[in-house]
């Protein structure tokens, strides 16, 4: 071979991609060639100044985490969610707020904008995820000294933690959840036997931060609020009023 | 209406249940084509679902990194990457079925690489997509002044780094899937869908070209 035909074959036998005759052929022709060895050698010193673990883009720590819930959306329409291993458990009490929910979620979808409607879906999903998984809170305790700076480095704000257990509402935990693209902390509360959980994140759209407004969505309650720059919502299938008691609660603290 | 009242009969919960209990045995049933019971037909597709999204998981997200640093290198920026990696997992999910290959890095690398691809081509319109063109890519002129080892041996990482970054978008993907992944010839000629001749060619006009600009800055200093 000549040179010519040497440096065409020069990368596969660096890459050891050449069957063995051929890369017999080079070595020979390495060894008696400088010019083609100098070739070879600048793929070696390439090959080394690349070979740095610093040069490679580590993903973000929670990526992997934002990747499952995403295909677990995907997955999981929130119209399937009912049909979810809940049922098991209580069917007759699921098949009516099926019913009930799908007539409210028809009607709700006729009112508010379609964004909207698929923010309350989403924050709907994500607290009924959390109930029927196993991620319902990261952080379990009713201190709030050690809730709140466990958001800390999480999200991107402070959000407000009081534990409300004299009023009813029992501080339980915190958890990082993930709504249309933004981290979102999310306290959970008990009442009763329900969970509320209340989802903070960051103001997304300004213009449309409105009064505090109630929404229903397959027999969950959800109440929004904006206060200080923050979005709220508080989801839970507690009664209406529990919820606007603990709406009420909040935003007084809050104000 | 009618339809969801049919969920909460007796017997389709019954039949639920059962199913719940015994767990992956009815989802290889349900694959043989046994008996569907049209009540419980959702219930029936979200444990199926369920067991099809964590076989994937399984699978796919320990490439994760290779999958975000390809992107992240193509994107430029990491909100951009994220968002690529993200379509390209859901895309991948969705096609899980169609992978029965041996190198799933290869398949998912693959799909990471096109879900760029376009994602540039909506952001930069056609602009980037000029330099995707293999003519273009070939004017690059080779290593004049011929380039030497001791420039790329004293080059710091970060003129490495941006002499990566400015790459042809095509020789930078051969480079990162050979270089940083190891990735044999066949499986960027997968990934690239280009024939393994050309990945050879353009892997060594890549590292013509890299040596050239490490050169060239060498000489800058």
């Amino acid at each position: 071979m000549n040179c010519e035909e040497i440096l065409t074959l020069l990368d596969a036998y660096f890459d050891n991609e050449l069957d063995l005759a051929k890369t017999i052929a080079i070595e020979e022709h390495l060894r008696t060639c400088a010019s083609c060895r100098s070739q070879y050698e600048l793929r070696v010193a390439l090959r080394s100044r690349l070979d740095d673990p610093d040069l490679r883009y580590a993903a973000p720590n929670d990526f992997a985490d934002q990747i499952r819930k995403r295909l677990a959306l995907s997955s999981r329409p929130s119209r399937k969610i009912l049909s979810f291993p809940v049922v098991a458990w209580i069917p007759a009490a699921v098949a009516a707020a099926a019913v009930f929910g799908a007539f409210v979620y028809a009607n709700i979808g006729r009112l508010i904008p379609t964004e909207t409607t698929s923010l309350v879906a989403e924050v709907a999903s994500d607290h009924i995820r959390s109930l029927i998984g196993t991620h319902l809170i990261d952080v379990e305790s009713s201190d709030q000294h050690t809730v709140k700076p466990w958001f800390a480095g999480k999200v991107d704000f402070s959000p407000p933690v009081r534990d409300f257990a004299d009023q009813g509402f029992k501080l339980v935990g915190g958890r990082l959840d993930y709504v249309k693209g933004n981290n979102v902390a999310v306290l959970v509360y008990r009442f009763k036997s329900h969970y509320v959980s209340l989802f903070i994140c960051r103001e997304r759209t300004p213009e449309a931060a409105p009064e505090q407004k109630s929404f229903d969505y397959q027999g969950y309650n959800l109440v929004y609020w904006n206060a200080n720059g923050l979005d709220c919502w508080a989801v839970s299938d507690a009664a209406p009023g529990a919820l606007h008691e603990f709406v009420k609660i909040q935003r007084e603290e809050h104000s | 209406m009618v339809l969801l009242s049919d969920y909460s009969t007796s017997s389709g919960y019954a039949v639920d249940e059962e199913k719940i209990s015994r767990g992956s045995a009815v989802m290889e049933s349900e694959m043989k084509g046994d008996k569907i019971n049209i009540a419980v037909d959702a219930n029936q597709y979200g444990m199926n679902d369920q067991g099809r999204r964590i076989h994937f998981e399984n699978q796919m997200l320990p490439l994760m990194p290779e999958a975000y640093n390809l992107a992240r290198w193509i994107m430029k920026n990491e909100p951009d990457a994220r968002d690529v990696v993200q379509d390209a997992y859901l895309k991948a999910f969705r096609y899980f079925e169609s992978f029965h290959g041996d190198s799933g890095r290869a398949w998912l690398l693959r799909i990471v690489r096109n879900v760029c691809y376009d994602a540039l081509r909506a952001r930069d319109s056609q602009r980037n997509i000029v330099s995707l063109d293999e003519e273009t890519a070939a004017e690059v002129p080779d290593s004049k002044p011929s380039p030497n080892v001791l420039a790329i041996q004293n080059s710091t990482k970060l003129r490495i780094r941006e002499a990566l970054e400015a790459l042809p978008l095509e020789f930078k993907t051969v480079i990162i899937l050979r270089e940083f992944d190891g990735l044999s010839y066949k499986e960027i000629s997968d990934i690239a869908g280009v024939p393994v001749g050309t990945v050879m060619s353009r892997l060594s006009r890549a590292r013509r070209q890299l040596a050239a600009l490490l050169q060239e800055e060498g000489e800058n200093v």
